[in-house]
């Protein structure tokens, strides 16, 4: 619970279970809320009866949105605050649980309007046209898709195929463009309309059919009576399909199994009891077996760890003591880490100061300003900011930005940065590997070759590597002063003097002069 | 009384008690400005006054430094009269004296005005008589003194300031004025001057005095050990690695092993493994980088358990559980992504050979997500993630853990747990702490990993799982406000920031 409210008579609540459709309307909190206190016993919907409603779906919205589940609710007339709990939990599944209308959307309509058979079917998008809801002009399919609100929000989701899902009844008239709109004259739905049929469509069966149950059950909660509707699809031997199915399904739950996980000692009884609370009716089936069961809409339940959290909430987590685990373990830093800390020790005895950067970064950064060419690099798809679109290759060009923004700071600068770097393999199959590297620069009036020569020397020495220094050209640093760093025959890093057009590019006016590596493995033993 | 002061009052009683400003400078080493200061200092307080003087000086033209190296023209045309028998035509005189014909009159006139020969007119021209060398004159003695440099004309006696007169008409020496300031020192000065107490007072000891055993002769000047000093920048940790490295300590020593693995992750390990359905929002593009370049890795490396992973998630495979019921794309699960949450280093510890049961496993993670930089967002961040497995582990076991990082980790007083929602684990449970002066807080994730995660993984025991905002943890450490702290570039930041 986030606040009370007791002047106006109102708790606010986190809902924080994005698995939890059920809970999503005042209707099932309410109900949560009734079992929890005890106040009722947890109980399936019932299904009142059937309606005389067909649903007839085209096989042409097979690629499309193929999947439609209805059903009548009679008896509503709903308060205005009904409608408005009932628009909120349409808005919320459609969001959340139907992935924005993708994957499933709801629509109410006034039933008594609506001829049967209904027809899930395809429309053309410039031939077909209806009075959008709220509107009072006729509009194409395209004309709600690329001009009204919801089309514009939502159209994304049908626009790529030639037809649109449409439903229309008996006679003809269109109920909706699902998912983006319903009808002004069959799908407005009022605190006078008597009877709501619920409609579902979407991509995937499951999704829609629990969709259905979750709605048609937060409806039942305000006294009204659900009726099932037929669906008959197109396909070869596809039989009816009868929503909503409002049956339970049953779990076996292992009273030692659950002990052992919440490290607790509770009798089956205790059990019952606390699963009760928690929504799920159960009863003994053996010494160590109960038999639970989920409501339809309880779509959260997919295993027995669900039924022991549940177990666990009603029964209250704080009253858990809580237990350090006993068992013996060894623990330690990774070698990875080893070896970087005994670089930054050496590097901070030269009197370096250790720097945190960005991985995440530009090619401009990395490449351009460096002058250097390099096309293979780990490259976003979905940047959100123009100065964090690709993984850097190396460290020097992030700490040269860093040093752009300390002109005014106290000369001489020295500092180092240990971090990662990301190099994509040449061979195409798109390994990438993460690599720490280790970079210094010093700048200053005097900054220069035989400076940083002198720290790469004592840190490489400190460690114990055998390494050669060979003269090299790379166009970030100055002809002549540069050498490639070697070990063996691999080459490890670079180290010389900035080429001043470099220094220039970065808006710094002193001599700097820098190496970088990959981290060496330690040679010492 | 400062060192420079000191000198300055030695100086103008060594000079008599009374010197320029430039004699001082001479004496002492010390520049104009150093000595301005000192005279400040010490007018100030009475121990010297400052005299201001304004003085003429002269000094030589460009005429004047030719007839300081070659004579004046009187005297080189007496010479050569002189030279040729002591009489000469007066042109003849001048040409001989390599001298143009326009000096005739000059010449002639200054040679009569001094008295050193006469002119006899004769009917072949003007005859110049010269009978002796005539001795130095004036003129001549203030060109000499002169020479290169400037002298004050008040510094000359009567007779050479009337040849300067003079030699300023002829335009062979020019003038200017000059503020001459001096120092006098006063008696307070003298007194003040701080005894010679050795003959050697050196300020710096040398090893040779330490070997020679000089020391012992020597006084060493005191220094004021109170007056401030030229500051120093040591090589430092970067203020938020050293926390990090604080927290990497403590989790060694509660038994955690560090994991570490790639930034650059398969949408498999990120997600798949963690039983995220491939549709969940937290796998949309607001909320997890995908990669363009290269956009897809291939999964033969998991190859074990890609199979199982993806039945899971279709039908729960034998994990007893229903599985999403969708259908599982490998396209989907080998796009690359840039790590977004620390869990995919637990998945990497739980997939790795290495693995021990019973094991503690902890990473401090760097995590990628779409937000733009605000004073509550990175795009890049640490998360602290961990994981405990062993048969015996309950959700007592899980809470112990929690309670344990909130006392050793964050200094938490008190500690309470929440339900809470994750695909990944159930039971799942919030960890909030209670700290004297911040009141309680939301301080980590936690849960022990569902089946659907673990089994197709090859683990059969229970899985406690937690994740600490290091980040914010970090914040309230430091009372930051605004977490772009964290990555500044504000070097002097960095540098005032205090250890430990």
């Amino acid at each position: 619970m986030e606040s009370l409210d007791e002047q106006n008579d109102s708790v606010s609540i986190e809902v924080k279970d994005s698995n939890h459709p059920d809970i999503w309307s005042i209707e099932g909190i309410a109900r949560a809320l009734r079992t929890h206190l005890g106040i009722a016993k947890p109980k399936a919907p019932i299904l009142s009866g059937k309606s005389n409603l067909m649903v007839r779906v085209d096989r042409r919205l097979g690629p499309i949105r193929p999947f439609i589940a209805t059903s009548i609710v009679r008896n509503v007339r709903p308060s205005e605050n009904a409608l408005k709990s009932w628009i909120s939990l349409q808005e919320k599944m459609d969001l959340t649980y139907g992935r924005k209308r993708k994957r499933s959307s709801i629509g109410f309509y006034q039933a008594d309007l609506i001829k049967s058979p209904l027809r899930y079917t395809v429309g053309n998008p410039d031939n077909t046209a209806f009075v959008p809801l709220g509107s009072t002009e006729k509009m194409t399919l395209r004309d709600i898709v690329e001009k009204h609100p919801k089309g514009i929000e939502y159209g994304g989701t049908i626009s790529s195929f030639k037809e649109w899902p449409l439903l229309t009844d008996g006679e003809g008239k269109v109920l909706s463009l699902p998912p983006i709109i319903n009808s002004n004259d069959l799908g407005k739905v009022n605190t006078d309309t008597k009877n709501i049929l619920v409609e579902v469509t979407g991509t995937n069966a499951t999704t829609v059919g629990n969709t259905l149950k979750i709605v048609v059950a937060a409806l039942a909660e305000r006294g009204g009576k659900i009726h099932s509707c037929n669906q008959t699809y197109a396909d070869k031997g596809a039989k009816p399909v009868i929503t909503p199915d409002l049956r339970s399904s049953f779990k076996e739950l292992s009273v030692s199994y659950a002990n052992r996980l919440l490290g607790s000692t509770f009798k089956p009884a205790e059990m019952i009891r606390a699963l009760v609370r928690a929504g799920h009716p159960a009863r003994q089936a053996s010494k160590d077996i109960l038999r639970v069961e989920s409501l339809c809409y309880r779509i959260d339940i997919m295993h027995q760890v669900d039924l022991i959290e549940d177990l666990a909430i009603a029964l209250d987590i704080n009253k858990l003591d809580p237990e350090w685990p006993r068992i013996w373990t060894l623990g330690g830093l990774a070698p990875e880490t080893e070896r970087s800390e005994t670089l930054a020790e050496v590097m901070i005895g030269l009197g370096y100061q250790e720097l945190l950067t960005y991985s995440l970064t530009s090619p401009e950064v990395f490449i351009d300003r460096m002058d250097i060419e390099h096309e293979n690099y780990a490259e976003l798809l979905n940047p959100k900011m123009s100065t964090h679109t690709a993984m850097r290759s190396w460290l020097l060009p992030s700490i040269l930005n860093l040093l752009k923004d300390n002109t005014h700071v106290d000369y001489p600068q020295k500092v180092f940065e240990i971090g990662p770097c990301i190099l994509v393999r040449e061979n195409g199959e798109g390994q990438t590997e993460t690599r720490y590297k280790i970079a210094a620069v010093t700048i200053h009036t005097a900054a220069g070759f035989t400076e940083i020569r002198s720290c790469l020397d004592t840190l490489l020495a400190s460690i114990g590597l055998q390494f050669q220094v060979v003269p090299t050209t790379q166009p970030s640093f100055l002809e002549g002063r540069t050498g490639e760093v070697m070990s063996g025959q691999k080459r490890i890093g670079v180290v010389g003097e900035l080429h001043p057009k470099i220094i220039r590019a970065w808006g710094l006016s002193l001599p700097a002069a820098a190496f970088e590596l990959e981290i060496p493995p330690t040679a010492v033993a | 009384m400062r060192e420079n002061d000191v000198k300055v009052l030695r100086t103008l009683r060594d000079l008599g008690g009374t010197a320029s400003v430039e004699e001082v400078a001479r004496k002492t080493g010390l520049v104009d400005a150093a000595i301005a200061r000192s005279s400040l200092t010490l007018s100030e307080q009475g121990m010297v006054k400052e005299q201001t003087t304004r003085t003429t000086e002269v000094f030589c033209t460009e005429e004047g430094h030719d007839y300081l190296a070659n004579g004046l023209p009187e005297r080189r045309v007496a010479v050569v009269v002189h030279d040729a028998g002591g009489k000469l035509s007066v042109s003849d005189a001048v040409e001989q004296a390599g001298l143009p014909l326009d000096f005739v009159s000059i010449v002639t006139g200054w040679i009569a005005r001094k008295g050193w020969g006469k002119i006899e007119k004769t009917s072949s021209g003007n005859i110049l008589a010269v009978s002796k060398n005539p001795p130095k004159d004036e003129d001549e003695e203030v060109l000499a003194r002169i020479g290169q440099v400037s002298i004050p004309i008040e510094e000359l006696p009567p007779n050479l300031k009337r040849a300067v007169d003079r030699l300023l008409k002829r335009n062979i020496l020019a003038s200017k004025e000059r503020t001459q300031r001096k120092l006098e020192i006063t008696p307070q000065g003298l007194n003040a001057i701080p005894a010679q107490a050795s003959i050697d007072e050196v300020s710096s000891l040398t090893s040779e005095m330490i070997l020679s055993g000089d020391w012992e002769k020597i006084r060493l000047r005191a220094y004021n050990v109170s007056s401030p000093v030229p500051s120093l920048n040591p090589g430092k940790y970067h203020p938020y690695l050293r926390f990090l490295r604080t927290v990497k300590r403590k989790l060694v020593t509660l038994g955690f092993k560090e994991a570490v693995g790639p930034l650059v992750e398969t949408a498999f390990i990120n997600d798949d493994c963690l039983y995220m359905p491939q549709d969940h929002p937290a796998r949309e593009i607001h909320d997890l980088y995908y990669l363009k370049h290269p956009s897809k890795a291939s999964l033969e490396p998991w190859k074990d358990i890609v199979e199982k992973v993806a039945e899971t998630h279709q039908n729960g495979w034998k994990t007893g559980s229903a599985g999403w019921g969708y259908k599982y794309s490998r396209e989907e699960a080998s796009k690359l992504v840039l790590r977004s949450h620390g869990t995919a280093l637990s998945v990497r510890s739980m997939i790795s050979k290495g693995l021990q049961i019973p094991g503690k496993y902890f990473a401090i993670a760097r995590c990628f997500r779409p937000e733009l930089l605000d004073r509550t967002h990175l795009t890049e961040f640490n998360q602290a993630e961990g994981i405990v497995l062993d048969p015996s582990l309950s959700l007592r076991n899980l809470l112990g853990v929690l309670e344990m990082f909130a006392r050793e980790v964050a200094g938490a007083d008190k500690v309470r747990f929440k339900p809470d929602y994750f695909p990944f684990t159930e039971p799942s449970v919030e960890l909030q702490a209670y700290k004297e002066g911040y009141g309680w807080m939301e301080f980590g994730g936690s849960g022990i990993f569902r089946p659907e995660v673990t089994e197709p993984l090859g683990i059969k025991v229970p899985v406690i799982a937690w994740g600490l905002g290091i980040d914010r943890l970090y914040m309230m450490h430091r009372q930051i406000q605004d977490i772009r702290q964290l990555f500044t570039t504000d070097l002097e930041w960095i540098r005032q920031q205090k250890v430990g």
